[in-house]
């Protein structure tokens, strides 16, 4: 982009669309991959669970102000979406060994 | 997404701060409202005005109440249709559900007692959901009477969940807009360091005779950057309490195999039956656990009383009884449950200390929900919300003062639109809050549903500000402030007082008795006094400023002006 020029409409509307369903998406992705990979570990599921609720909003956090930092808006959608698509896909293949 | 970090983090903090904030402020006041939210209570319904009691005898008198509570119209109508599997038959009608769960809730505050009854969906569509539509009453402990119905408890039923759903409950859309809201506000505390860097030098930077620009944006940092732990942990535990309910169910979705074979495994462990048997057997004497619960804690070096009492699997074989020891003396709610089977009374499990994450979870959510006692820090937890709700009003006020000029002579009707729903919002609020605590003492007690026709009021009064704010907002235009601040400080200054009266000629409550006798309604009334004081004196400054800014300002900017303040956008 541009360094002075303000960003289009559409690129704020894809800036902010990233954060907050792709930052949903990686947050959800975290907390199930996180909860079934303690469980693996051997921690209780209860446990497991607490201990994620507590980092989840720290995560989204996180990668909600990176979605606005971040130079690639492309990279942005990949990280976020992928990253939250393939962590709650390999969360689900985990449970499926855990059950 | 701009040239530089920072120059994306002042974008970040503009506009999400901008769109959110209105959201913002009504969360931070009505979630320090709800810190009274008991107080109110006591001030809208006066014959609860007496000293908080401890639990009363559950075999005697609460027991009675639970089996004549009756499954909730509204719950019925909007989840019966959801739960039950039409497959297997009609509905079961209202009045025959069978009661599967009693609870009864109370705090150091509450004179008045909450219980409900979970009642069983003999038919479900998903037979390992919670599948229970609710009743819930509310008691006087002292003769078991129940409270009249239509009452509305302004406090804890009214301000409290406006506070985190904005009572809009379709989809549960409120809940996710102020979880936006709330993760909004985590983002701007981090922009706004970004933005300024100078973090230490705002601690003591305010210079409100400077002009009003700079003065508005160093009260801004001030109480954004002073009470930035407080607003930090508000925002963030908010998240954490209804993280898994409503905003990452995972264990309701994704994981829930998982979920239920952990829930089995535990109740296999622990010995408390996490299924109906489907045999019928009495309850034994309640009394009697609460008794061995209280000389359990006793043993353990924390005496207590009953917090929250639960009855499981109501009129099964499978039935136990939860006893949780009130909290008042620690952060926690409620905890060191004991179970007992409900057909012998027999002790199946006492609740071992909580392990580190519980332990952070129950710290965290219990020292935002507060139900312990401490007068200091709750005072304190006001002013903090007040200070937030200081820092986002002044943020509006920085974003229109910022611009206003420039709008003005583009003929932008930014700065007035925006202008106009700060007003909307941050004195709208205080007339509402007015409003609804007038309706009450104005509405008779008898009338039927009072507490919708209290909300109207509410919800009117606010909409009657809003259009009041937008008729007035003209000046705006113009680079000049709007009369509405003032008219609306005006409005705030004669109606608390108009409820402080009300209170005492419906219910005989001067402040000169309640101080003396009963500080709930008399804390509410200083209250009032206080804000209408200071509306009062807000409003006679911006009387001056308005003055003040007619005599010396032209309407249009000079070019030299214009130039600075397009520098600093």
């Amino acid at each position: 982009m541009n360094a002075t020029a303000a960003p289009s409409t559409a690129h704020v509307i894809g800036r902010i669309a990233a954060s907050l369903l792709g930052g949903y998406a990686f947050t959800w992705g975290v907390t199930t991959l996180g909860i079934t990979g303690l469980v693996a570990l051997g921690v209780d599921y209860h446990e497991a669970h607490t201990v994620l609720m507590l980092l989840a909003f720290l995560v989204f956090l996180a990668v909600f102000l990176w979605a606005f930092a971040a130079r690639s808006l492309t990279r942005v959608w990949g990280v976020l979406g992928l990253g939250g698509a393939g962590m709650t896909g390999a969360a689900w293949l985990l449970q499926q060994q855990l059950i | 997404m701009l040239s530089n970090f920072r120059l994306s983090m002042t974008w970040l903090h503009t506009w999400f701060g901008l769109v959110l904030g209105f959201v913002l402020v009504v969360v931070f006041f009505f979630g320090s409202l709800s810190v009274f939210d008991r107080e109110f209570d006591r001030w809208a319904i006066p014959e609860t005005r007496f000293e908080p009691q401890p639990m009363p005898s559950f075999d005697q008198v609460l027991l009675p109440i639970l089996q004549r509570v009756e499954p909730d119209e509204v719950d019925y109508a909007a989840n019966m249709p959801l739960l039950h599997d039409s497959a297997q038959g009609p509905m079961t009608p209202r009045l025959q559900l069978p009661a599967d769960e009693f609870w009864a809730y109370t705090t150091h505050r509450d004179p008045v007692l909450a219980m409900g009854v979970g009642f069983r969906v003999p038919q479900p569509k998903d037979p390992l959901g919670h599948n229970h539509i609710h009743g819930d009453t509310t008691i006087d402990p002292r003769d078991g009477t129940m409270l009249r119905e239509g009452q509305q408890k302004i406090g804890s039923e009214f301000f409290y969940p406006l506070h985190y759903s904005l009572h809009l409950e379709w989809k549960f859309i409120g809940f996710w807009i102020v979880a936006l809201a709330a993760l909004t506000m985590l983002a701007m505390l981090i922009t706004g360091l970004v933005m300024h860097r100078k973090v230490f030098a705002e601690l003591f930077t305010f210079r409100p005779g400077k002009n009003p620009r700079r003065s508005l944006l160093d009260l801004h940092n001030l109480t954004g950057v002073v009470a930035l732990p407080f607003h930090f942990f508000f925002a963030f535990t908010g998240l954490v309490i209804f993280a898994a309910f409503y905003y990452l169910p995972v264990s309701d979705t994704l994981l829930r195999p998982l979920a239920q074979a952990h829930a089995v495994a535990e109740a296999a462990a622990t010995g408390l039956p996490h299924e109906r048997a489907g045999v019928a057997a009495p309850l034994a004497s309640v009394d009697a656990m609460v008794v061995e619960a209280k000389r359990r804690w006793d043993a353990r070096g924390m005496p207590g009383q009953v917090g929250f009492l639960q009855v499981h699997h109501v009129g099964d074989a499978n039935s136990y009884v939860s006893i949780y020891r009130a909290g008042s003396d620690r952060v926690a709610l409620v905890g060191q449950a004991v179970h007992f089977k409900g057909s012998t009374g027999e002790v199946l499990r006492e609740e071992p200390a909580p392990t580190v994450p519980h332990g952070i979870e129950e710290f965290l959510t219990g020292l935002h929900l507060q139900h312990f006692e401490h007068w200091l820090l709750r005072w304190l937890y006001v002013f903090g919300g007040l200070l937030g709700c200081v820092c986002i009003a002044t943020g509006f006020l920085f974003f229109v003062e910022k611009r206003k000029r420039q709008h003005a002579q583009q003929g932008v009707a930014g700065s007035r639109v925006v202008d106009a729903l700060a007003v909307s919002t941050v004195t709208g609020m205080l007339i509402a809050t007015a409003a609804i605590l007038i309706a009450n003492r104005v509405l008779p007690a008898e009338l039927a549903d009072k507490g919708w026709w209290e909300r109207l009021a509410f919800w009117l009064a606010w909409l009657l500000a809003a259009a009041h704010a937008f008729w007035r907002s003209a000046p705006v235009a113009q680079a000049r402030p709007s009369p509405a601040w003032r008219e609306q400080c005006w409005a705030i200054a004669a109606l608390c007082p108009l409820a402080v009266l009300l209170n005492w000629a419906t219910t005989g409550d001067h402040l000169g008795k309640t101080l003396f006798s009963y500080w709930p309604v008399a804390g509410v009334d200083l209250a009032l006094l206080a804000t209408a004081g200071l509306a009062a004196w807000a409003a006679r400054r911006l009387a001056r400023r308005e003055r003040a800014t007619l005599a010396t300002a032209p309407a249009a900017p000079t070019a030299h002006r214009t130039a600075e303040e397009a520098a600093h956008v």
